[in-house]
């Protein structure tokens, strides 16, 4: 039986190839209006990359990079969804969760040619696991062993249930690095990283330019149109938008608010935009009196006293005005720490809405007579300009903020230090939601800058993370978001909607809720 | 000339040595953890420990330090934070700051010097007001503000040229397009200056007594003022360029950063933000390499046009 | 005591002489006053202004010029024209405190060198050196980012920036003066050597310290606007013409007005400096003096 069986999939399989070559050789022909070939040029705007080196990488700009030139075992879809790249299906689970399988593509090649197999991906998670100075090695800190199943089977062996391990594997924990390069670079993988993408690493100049080349291994060639794409860093966005504007740049991945209008009336331009995972608000300082991780202790600040105080601070802010004032209208508003883009994102909770009659009331009834509260707020236009519309809308309430404008490093430290009373900051998001929730609201997590401690809000994280149904998540993950909302360690202000401008040549670039600009299987039209 | 070419070497590797020291402290007393900026949204204390490790930042600040100076006499300025070679870096953004300080130096001599001469020969006159004012103009205009301006006419309104960016040399006309800009920009304290000493110096000249003595041997004016002019803008140049080579240095800074220019002085700044100490202190050091050397040479070119100065 | 009458009375005529021979000069005078008034302007900006400097109106963002605001508003609503004018003040403040911060700290330094010369001399002399050789921009923009932006630390970063400059002009006049003929009187009458230094050498070397202050006070307000352009210096909601500028500068293709007013004042100011420095030079130089 089960030799008949796969004698009718090694049938199908092969009609299959047949009608994929013959519709193939038909799309080359010469009815096709797309053009192949041709240099990309994409003006990167939010910083310049760091370390070209999976297991080293911090920066958003380097994912857009590595889009191109490095792929992972998973990959996100236009829904927030996780789907096999180079792993060949989901990983199954075992009974008791600790052990996750993944099958993996076969007959693919790493940019210098050389095979990719389970050697390979097991090579590269130990990598991040072990290296000095990973940045993956958190993300993976559950997984207790890596093993090679076969040359095309992974097992990872868990020390606890671990359900976000999926979506870590579909970001840069589970690019896959060619041995062969680790071999001969080491430590020093960035100075000529080598995986497998559609596009290979050619040069970097520093400060100012990162260089890929069409693959000639790629296994999914016919879906790679440009000979080569320029990722250029533009530090400035009026500079960056002229450069669109002018044909330098064909595609730029963030457009600064005060640019938008010119783009959009830029008949060669158009505009794309995606609603991020992450979200903005201010971190209040609740109970981190001693440092980050040194438990509760009560910081004896007005707004860390009175959780009505807090409410009143909430009420206070009129966040439609706010996308108006200081957006231009282009953020979405909102409450808590998961976007409307998330698939866990809780359409019937009820934000703490703008009320300022109401704030006056309970910052009497507080107990606080003319409250000030410092606003810790890193250097940088767009930042100030939010701080200083907080200031007035506060003001207004009879809340005096005091802004201290400090540099985004310092302020990180300040932050960990527990040197501060509110701190606008936040989160660039990630698929999973635990990923924007876990580490900076639980008493254990590593960003609990508030110093927020809740043991039942611990106990429905950590059962969430365990929790293997979509169901099961949902509800956990809405019942923390209440406990959050109402007990304020932050106050979420809006989610970010990235924007990206494109020349009209352009076609199949997109951006999913990751908001990275996708142009590794685009072309000119 | 040796003993006193020796003298200024000596002096000026004191310098270097002083100056490493300082800018090797000062880059560690700048508030803010770089292993805090290094770990971007990560601050896992395992990775943050790590990462100090890495860099040597847990270790006292004199091996830290014997560290960095050893490599470096052996031509190693280390990795910076995108673990890219200082070196390399430095030698891919200095070539756009020389040439954005080269070409203000060229707009500003091909101005500066014949402005001075004609402010000098027709003293009085409405061209010379005209100089003196436009010079005393140039001199109190911060570089940024006429670099705002200079974008909003030329690139916002106009459109005649790209308001920053660089292109390399590989496209010439590009590369011009790119850097007349801000070139203008930076020329205009430069210029300034050398019109004012031009003038000043040409009417001392003017007024000497050898210069009385040619004009009495019957040489045209035109033939006094075109033999003194060529010596005297010579050591006008060099004198000029002593003390502004800081003021130029600092305008680079400024002009990169209005202009969007990837050069060597936005690297300093975006290296400051960073606390990317190894490219702080290879950048610095560099900087300090080609200042003193720049003096050195300034101070030997001006000492070779005008000998008196060896003595004193 | 006798001594001290002899050099006080031509002090007094010299003084009414230079004031005769500034006055001659129009330009000059024209730098004073307009300097002038901008220190009024600074002192006064809480009475000229039309609106504090944290006013905001969420419903004009980005007014054009005329009507209910003169100067128009920014992308927050804040009114140009009282930003500009309390702009002044922090201008002001940093470019006159930072320059008498320099004096307070390097006029002692260098009048020891100068006065004493020997080892003592040689290594002031030689850390001066290092000093300088930092272009002086760069050395504030260093201070600026250890001590961190405000506009506190920004005067502090650019009057130690200029202390080095003060150093040499006290140290060089010292050792001038310190040779002329009364101070050796000074010492044949038994004055102590602070005597000799407070009484004899410093107000001797004042005019040649105020002319270095009306090239060090533009250059710390330049230094000022610079460090907030880039990012360094005084942070909103304070404001200042450098802060203005920065913010105007992601308003250049919406409203490049924003870039010119601020602008205009800074250049106003530095320029009212730079020809009333000028004129106290002319005056003051020895060649036009003998």
């Amino acid at each position: 039986m089960n030799v008949i069986r796969s004698r009718i999939a090694a049938i199908t399989a092969l009609a299959l190839l047949v009608v994929l070559a013959v519709t193939a050789a038909a799309q080359a022909g010469p009815s096709s209006a797309q053009k192949e070939g041709g240099t990309l040029t994409v003006g990167l705007t939010q910083g310049e990359p760091d370390a070209l080196d999976p297991t080293l990488a911090r920066t958003f700009s380097g994912r857009e990079v590595f889009l191109t030139f490095c792929e992972k075992l998973y990959d996100l879809n236009a829904k927030a969804q996780i789907v096999p790249q180079l792993a060949s299906a989901m990983p199954t689970v075992s009974k008791d969760k600790l052990t996750v399988t993944i099958p993996l593509r076969k007959g693919i090649k790493f940019n210098d040619g050389t095979p990719f197999n389970a050697d390979a991906v097991v090579q590269s998670l130990q990598r991040d696991q072990t290296l000095k100075g990973s940045a993956r090695a958190s993300e993976l800190s559950p997984v207790k062993s890596i093993t090679a199943s076969g040359a095309y089977k992974v097992v990872i062996n868990l020390s606890t249930a671990y359900s976000p391990l999926t979506a870590q594997l579909a970001d840069r924990s589970g690019m896959v690095m060619s041995p062969a390069q680790l071999g001969k670079l080491g430590d020093k993988f960035a100075q000529g990283p080598v995986c497998v993408g559609p596009f290979m690493y050619q040069n970097r100049v520093a400060g100012d330019s990162i260089t890929v080349v069409k693959s000639p291994y790629y296994y999914n060639k016919k879906n790679v149109h440009f000979d080569k794409i320029v990722f250029k860093v533009e530090n400035d966005a009026a500079a960056a938008a002229a450069a669109l504007k002018a044909g330098d740049l064909q595609a730029l991945d963030t457009i600064d608010n005060t640019q938008l209008q010119g783009i959009e009336h830029t008949p060669t331009l158009r505009v794309i935009k995606q609603t991020s995972l992450g979200y903005q608000g201010l971190t209040l300082n609740i109970g981190n009196k001693n440092g980050l991780l040194k438990g509760y202790s009560n910081v004896g600040t007005p707004i860390a006293s009175s959780a009505k105080l807090r409410e009143a601070f909430e009420m206070a802010i009129d966040r439609k005005a706010m996308n108006r004032v200081v957006f231009g209208g282009t953020v979405l508003p909102g409450c808590t720490p998961l976007s409307p883009v998330s698939p866990f994102f809780d359409r019937g909770l009820k934000c703490t809405a703008f009320n300022p009659t109401q704030a006056k009331k309970l910052i009497a009834s507080s107990g606080v007579s003319s409250p000030t509260v410092h606003l810790m707020v890193p250097t940088g236009t767009v930042a100030l300009r939010l701080a200083q519309f907080l200031q007035s809308e506060e003001n207004a309430v009879g809340i005096n903020v005091v802004i201290d404008s400090t540099d985004f490093v310092t302020s990180l430290s300040k932050a960990d230090a527990g040197t501060y009373e509110t701190f606008q900051v936040g989160w660039s998001g990630r698929v999973d939601p635990d990923g924007n929730i876990y580490q900076f609201v639980s008493t254990t997590g590593s960003q609990n800058d508030s110093g927020y401690s809740n043991p039942r809000l611990d106990l429905i994280l950590n059962n969430a993370r365990k929790a293997t149904t979509a169901e099961a998540r949902q509800t956990l993950y809405n019942a923390a978001q209440k406990l959050i909302v109402n007990d304020r360690p932050l106050i979420y202000l809006y989610y970010p909607v990235a924007r990206a401008g494109l020349n009209k040549s352009l076609k199949g670039v997109t951006m999913y809720p990751d908001t990275l600009l996708r142009v590794a299987s685009a072309q000119f039209k | 000339m040796g003993g006193f070419l020796i003298r200024r070497l000596g002096a000026a590797l004191v310098v270097l040595v002083v100056a490493s020291m300082l800018v090797f402290l000062g880059v560690r007393a700048i508030p803010g953890d770089p292993a805090i900026a290094l770990g971007a949204e990560s601050r896992d204390p395992a990775l943050l420990a790590q990462i100090r490790h890495k860099y040597l930042l847990d270790r006292p600040l004199p091996v830290q330090y014997a560290h960095w100076v050893w490599l470096a006499l052996h031509g190693d300025l280390g990795v910076d934070q995108r673990e890219l070679p200082v070196a390399h870096t430095i030698v891919s953004r200095l070539p756009i700051t020389l040439e954005l300080a080269l070409l203000s130096m060229l707009i500003a001599t091909i101005t500066g010097i014949p402005a001075g001469v004609i402010a000098a020969v027709r003293r009085g006159k409405p061209s010379d007001h005209a100089v003196t004012a436009t010079a005393l103009v140039g001199l109190s205009v911060p570089h940024f503000w006429l670099g705002l301006l200079a974008i909003i006419w030329f690139a916002v309104d106009l459109h005649w040229l790209p308001s920053g960016g660089y292109v390399g040399w590989a496209h010439p006309l590009d590369n011009l397009k790119h850097m007349i800009m801000p070139a203008i920009v930076l020329s205009a304290g430069f210029s300034a200056v050398l019109m004012r000493q031009m003038r000043s110096s040409m009417l001392d000249t003017l007024n000497a007594d050898f210069v009385r003595t040619a004009r009495a041997k019957g040489l045209s004016e035109r033939r006094v003022v075109a033999h003194h002019a060529l010596r005297n803008s010579l050591i006008t140049v060099t004198t000029v360029m002593g003390l502004q080579l800081g003021a130029l240095i600092s305008g680079a800074v400024v002009t990169e950063t209005v202009f969007q220019i990837a050069g060597f002085g936005r690297l300093t700044i975006e290296a400051v933000n960073q606390r990317d100490y190894t490219l702080i202190q290879g950048v610095v050091l560099v900087a300090t390499v080609g200042y003193v050397a720049a003096n050195l040479l300034v101070d030997v070119a001006y000492s070779l046009l005008n000998p008196r100065i060896r003595v004193s | 005591m006798n001594a001290v009458t002899v050099v006080e009375a031509p002090r007094t005529r010299r003084r009414r002489l230079l004031r005769k021979r500034f006055l001659r000069r129009p330009v000059a005078v024209a730098g004073l006053v307009v300097v002038v008034g901008f220190v009024v302007l600074a002192i006064f900006a809480p009475w000229i202004a039309p609106h504090s400097s944290g006013y905001t109106d969420f419903n004009h963002v980005l007014a054009k010029p005329g009507g209910r605001y003169l100067l128009g508003t920014d992308e927050l609503g804040h009114d140009e024209l009282s930003r500009v004018i309390w702009g002044a003040r922090s201008s002001m403040q940093v470019g006159v405190f930072a320059t008498l911060l320099a004096m307070v700290i390097a006029v002692p330094i260098g009048m020891v060198a100068g006065y004493y010369r020997g080892w003592i001399d040689a290594i002031i002399a030689r850390a001066t050196d290092v000093l300088l050789s930092f272009p002086f921009v760069i050395l504030a923009v260093g201070l600026a980012a250890i001590l961190g932006p405000s506009l506190l630390n920004a005067t502090l970063a650019l009057g130690i920036g200029a202390v080095p400059v003060f150093i040499r002009i006290a140290r060089g006049e010292t050792l001038a003066l310190r040779e002329e003929d009364y101070v050796p009187a000074a010492i044949a009458n038994g004055a102590s050597d602070a005597t000799i230094i407070f009484k004899h050498i410093l107000p001797n070397m004042t005019s040649t310290l105020i002319v270095q202050a009306t090239v060090t006070i533009p250059t710390a307000i330049i230094g000022e606007a610079v460090l907030s352009f880039l990012g360094l210096g005084v942070q909103p909601p304070e404001t200042s013409w450098g802060v203005m500028l920065q913010t105007a500068q992601d308003q250049l293709a919406n409203a490049p007005r924003l870039a010119v007013f601020p602008g205009i004042a800074l250049v106003l100011v530095v320029l009212a400096f730079n020809v009333m420095g000028d004129g106290l030079r002319d005056i003051l130089d020895p060649r036009t003096t003998r």
